[in-house]
């Protein structure tokens, strides 16, 4: 037994000996150093005196991060339930026999090919406000009010909540549909022997069989919605406005780093992120590591 | 989009599966009627189920419409004149004009940043396939000291913003004297995390039976991997080879840090080019983004049976 | 069944720990005294001693060797003539090798991250914008040592921009090359159509034009306007410095947003958007004035040289003309700068001065100025005719340059709280008190 332990760990280096060199070269590696210059003060030209954990006890008096931290919390629990719930939605219509389902399920995959800068220009447009937007012609065609869309701070982050659960809908279904395809055939054949609705398969069946599935998109899904920057920047023009409405956790980070030249705090910003979610994973590793068949 | 109007009747297992028995009130006993009743009640439920196929393609077809609407936007304005594109008015071209490309042809060395892109994505895909195959199936299935602990590491190796991973990973790939090289695009993408992660999720899904009858058939874990787990996890590869490719093509922010002679400028690079602050110039890059965005979507239709068509029935089922 | 169960716990793990993640993230955000917006102690550092390079008497051109990095952030139009200049540049000078990359998105993500990692490029843009910012934290050589030891005739730089290149101690830290003042640009035909024969020359004519004309095309729907305003604090000043006010003093030592004129200049502002005589960009459907105007649908911008390759190549068929900016108490404008810099950390300084003095000379500045965007950095030297009023407001000019700290925190701040103010959110008081207070920190943190 042992020395059969003995071969699986070596057998486990040699297969995690490249990807992990790798992933410590570009992932580890930049860890640790912004966990080093965070005690620092530490500008474009390196060290400018060490501060200790002076970054980290101003985290918590810095009233721009609390507005970054509302934002991003706000934004990661609206848009990874709701892009789960959608690349779900479309994963069950696709997984259906239909015509033309190659079609549907390339169009459905469409948003998430497009490049994110050029979405992000199209839905500024389409969100465009007065009455120069598609969307708020619709709105006025039907007597709704025609909002600000992104220029107003209360519709700005929702706007992009939007935007984002619609065009990340495709890749969940993507994983979705992989999923449902290992779904065996035979379980749906005895619920419907005994009766079952569609409803009820999808409750007792569906559902639970794609646990794996809501874990791997629920984290993926929670890591790029708490990193997400790209349409804010875009969105703000890099400010993080209107009345600091889209100043997202890494929006701010990029700020301090490439506007502020406050690379050691802005390191700071990112290490306490990483430790604060870091920890919720560990307290949940249970579910993440959890091991076995079905 | 045509599909809207078709009304065949499929069969459709999650309505078909709502087969309840006939209602238990029925208190007929006469078998012509019995007969009769049931062929009403045929009838009525194969409307029911013409009506939910109709409501179904009416449905798919208006989500088809919104999630294409960008892409086909893009294509639209890609066709009209400079003059219309920037009047923002009309959804179609007012005239047709194939401007915007012979633009974005001809200010840009396309074929060769094509090339490039291409080149890139191909050897980060590959990369990709080989390396979180191995890794995610090292996390899956073996069992080694530490194991759990690396990759919660893994997952949370993620959370750190490209932001502050810029400037040591450019210090580290400078040191390597591999700045303005393809070497130090490829390195920075040749293992995603997330990869690593897809990948043990989709071994972790496999049956353990297989494996196990290979095991006592006195397979080592390198056969076992290739020969049984490879295949059986076909559909997640091919998954992950999308999206990776997507990803690595449309990747910008490295390659413009990496890359600094014009010559060996990416098609992603290249596009930003066109965008200045304040001169748009509409239809050139939509014709730019529509001809970067074909090739992923060749990508996309012609893989689509492969992690689609039900396959690997026997082993997966 | 019991399938089911362990779905449900692993479901109720899964929400729990949702909740666990956004309660930590909600409390991390909420439990925060707020005392002042102060980015951060120390985030604006002392200025870094600057070292001059000695240097005894002229370059010997034949001598300097070696590769030079140049980085611009030019648009695409702008980098072919650059690399034009640059390629003369290298056959004048047989052992210099200039490696040139234009980038024109993200340029401070990628010069910065260069610079932190030890890889600076030695000759760069750098905007009026980040010139404060860069220099106090020692991105940029002095030039004085080059400048006196080469006997460069600065005198033939207009005296503002040259003004704004220099750092507190008075050390050059950049060469400009162009400039655009703002101005008044304005759709003839719809102003004729609106009854407005001449364009405006002061605050009361501006006005009057802009409802006029916004009376006149009210019936083409909203998003149509007199006057197109950009609802920020760039803008605002604009009005502000005709009042005799300003973000700072000249010296950049004293905080002026607490005077009347601020205030001034900001309820004029927000009366033309509230009568509708201006709409803002957003509300023309645009990304920036511009753009609204060439759409038609606005009669006038206040904008810089910048407008004209659009109006050229996007609405060639738009009929407009240019005027000084109408004046307040005083006439006033903002004038943008576009500067090139050597940095501290160049391994070959001489090399990258004699590119840097080339790319500045009298005969690249013309060459660059046909592009139109921008008028030449120096008096005397030839540019398109259709530039020369944003050339002429530099009389009255003031650059638009602040001190550190200024563009990246202290005007990010201001126009946050602008939005606010717009939307009802933030008292005038209240804003006012947010911008002198973190103006103050900046402030306070450049002298120390």
């Amino acid at each position: 037994m042992n020395a059969a332990a003995t071969a699986q760990t070596r057998t486990a280096f040699l297969f995690l000996a490249i990807p992990l060199t790798l992933f410590g070269a570009f992932y580890v590696v930049p860890l640790v150093y912004s966990v080093y210059i965070s005690v620092f003060n530490y500008g474009v030209f390196g060290r400018d005196g060490f501060v200790g954990l002076g970054n980290y006890t101003w985290l918590v008096k810095d009233p721009f991060l609390a507005k970054a931290v509302r934002n991003t919390a706000f934004y990661t629990a609206i848009v990874v339930p709701g892009t789960m719930a959608v690349g779900l939605g479309l994963a069950l219509l696709a997984n259906r026999q239909l015509r033309f389902q190659r079609f549907y399920r390339s169009a459905f995959y469409f948003p998430s090919i497009t490049s994110s800068a050029a979405l992000t220009m199209i839905f500024m447009l389409l969100m465009a406000p007065g009455s120069a937007g598609i969307v708020n012609q619709m709105l006025g065609s039907v007597g709704l009010p025609q909002p600000n869309w992104l220029g107003d701070s209360d519709t700005a982050l929702p706007s992009i909540m939007v935007l984002n659960v619609w065009t990340g809908a495709g890749g969940m279904m993507l994983f979705y549909l992989a999923a449902l395809q290992g779904i065996p055939g035979d379980l749906y054949e005895a619920a419907k022997v005994e009766g079952a609705s569609a409803w009820q398969q999808f409750r007792a069946i569906t559902f639970p069989m794609l646990k794996r599935t809501h874990v791997f998109v629920a984290v993926m899904g929670t890591i790029g919605a708490l990193k997400v920057f790209d349409q804010a920047f875009i969105v703000s023009a890099g400010t993080g406005g209107p009345n600091y409405s889209t100043l997202t956790l890494t929006l701010y980070i990029y700020r301090l780093a490439f506007a502020n030249l406050a690379f050691g705090y802005a390191a700071a910003v990112g290490v306490a992120l990483f430790a604060i979610i870091g920890a919720l994973l560990l307290s949940q590793r249970k579910l993440l590591v959890e091991q076995g068949g079905r | 989009m045509t599909g809207a109007s078709v009304s065949a009747p499929f069969g459709i297992p999650g309505l078909s599966g709502r087969a309840r028995r006939a209602p238990a009130t029925s208190v007929a006993t006469d078998p012509a009627t019995i007969r009769e009743l049931d062929r009403l009640e045929a009838i009525r439920r194969k409307r029911i189920e013409q009506l939910k196929t109709r409501l179904l393609y009416a449905a798919l077809s208006a989500c088809a419409a919104m999630f294409m609407f960008p892409f086909l936007w893009s294509l639209l304005t890609s066709f009209k004149t400079a003059h219309d594109a920037a009047g923002g008015a009309g959804f179609w071209p007012a005239q047709w004009s194939i401007e915007g490309y012979r633009v974005a042809l001809t200010s840009l060395p396309f074929g060769s940043y094509f090339l490039h892109s291409t080149l890139l994505a191909l050897a980060i895909t590959a990369s990709n396939l080989v390396f979180c195959s191995m890794g995610g199936y090292a996390f899956a299935r073996l069992h080694f000291p530490g194991r759990d602990a690396l990759f919660m590491l893994v997952l949370g190796a993620m959370l750190l913003p490209d932001q502050l991973r810029m400037v040591p990973v450019f210090r580290m790939l400078r040191d390597m004297g591999l700045v303005d090289r393809y070497e130090s695009v490829w390195l920075v993408g040749a293992v995603a995390p997330f990869g690593l992660f897809f990948m043990r999720q989709a071994f972790l899904a496999q049956p353990k039976e297989l494996e196990e009858a290979a095991y006592i058939d006195g397979a080592g874990h390198a056969t076992i991997f290739f020969k049984v787990m490879l295949p059986l996890t076909l559909p997640s590869l091919v998954t992950l080879a999308i999206l990776t490719f997507q990803g690595a093509w449309n990747e910008f922010f490295w390659p413009l840090l990496l890359l600094q002679s014009p010559e060996k400028f990416t098609l992603s690079q290249g596009l930003a080019l066109f965008t200045s602050q304040f001169e748009t110039q509409w239809p050139a890059l939509m014709a730019g983004t529509v001809l970067a965005t074909i090739p992923i979507l060749i990508i996309f239709v012609s893989l689509q049976k492969y992690f689609v068509s039900g396959l690997g029935d026997g082993a997966v089922k | 069944m019991q399938q089911c169960a362990a779905t449900r716990r692993s479901a109720r793990l899964m929400a729990r720990s949702c909740v666990i993640v956004l309660a930590a993230l909600l409390a991390a955000g909420c439990g925060v005294a707020a005392d002042g917006p102060i980015p951060r102690p120390g985030a604006v550092s002392n200025s870094v001693a600057t070292a001059m390079p000695t240097i005894d008497g002229p370059i010997d051109r034949s001598s300097v060797t070696g590769e030079v990095v140049l980085f611009t952030g030019s648009s695409p139009v702008e980098a072919k003539i650059m690399r034009r200049i640059v390629a003369r540049f290298e056959a004048d000078h047989p052992g210099i090798d200039v490696r040139f990359t234009a980038i024109n998105r993200d340029y401070p993500t990628v010069v910065l991250t260069r610079f932190a990692a030890g890889e600076a490029p030695d000759v760069f843009t750098v905007d009026g914008k980040f010139l404060s910012d860069w220099s106090s934290k020692g991105l940029l050589m002095p030039l004085d040592g080059f400048l006196k030891a080469e006997q460069v005739d600065v005198s033939r730089y207009r005296p503002q921009l040259l003004e704004s290149v220099r750092g507190r101690d008075g050390s050059t830290f950049a060469l400009p090359l162009n400039y655009s003042t703002v101005a008044l640009v304005t759709n003839d035909r719809m102003l004729a159509e609106a009854g407005v024969t001449t364009p405006p020359t002061n605050w009361a004519e501006l006005e009057t034009a802009a409802a006029r004309v916004t009376a006149h095309v009210t019936s083409k729907g909203s998003g149509h306007a007199g006057l197109c305003l950009v609802p920020n604090w760039e803008r605002m000043l604009l009005f502000a410095l005709q009042q005799g006010g300003g973000i700072t003093d000249a010296a950049g030592t004293r905080m002026l947003v607490g005077e009347p004129t601020t205030r001034k200049a900001l309820d004029w502002v927000r009366a033309m958007l509230k009568d509708g005589a201006a709409i803002t960009p957003d509300q023309a459907g645009s990304s920036w004035c511009g753009d609204a105007f060439g759409r038609g649908n606005v009669a006038m911008a206040l904008e810089g040289a910048w407008m004209l390759p659009p109006m050229r190549n996007q609405f060639p068929n738009v009929e407009f003309s240019v005027h000084a900016l109408p004046v307040g108490e005083k006439a006033a404008t903002l004038a943008y700068s576009g500067n090139m810099s050597i940095s501290r950390t160049s391994r070959n300084p001489e090399a990258a001065w004699l590119l840097l003095d080339y790319l500045a000379s009298p005969v690249a500045q013309a060459e660059l100025a046909t592009i139109g965007v921008g008028v030449p950095a120096m008096t005397g030297v030839p540019f398109p005719d259709d530039l020369q009023v944003f050339a002429d407001g530099i009389e009255h000019a003031t650059v638009w340059s602040l001190p550190p700290g200024f563009f990246n925190t202290v005007l990010v701040t201001a126009d946050n709280e602008m939005s606010a103010v717009l939307e009802g959110k933030q008292t005038v008081d209240g804003m006012l008190g947010e911008v002198q207070k973190i103006g103050d920190t900046m402030l306070t943190a450049a002298v120390e």
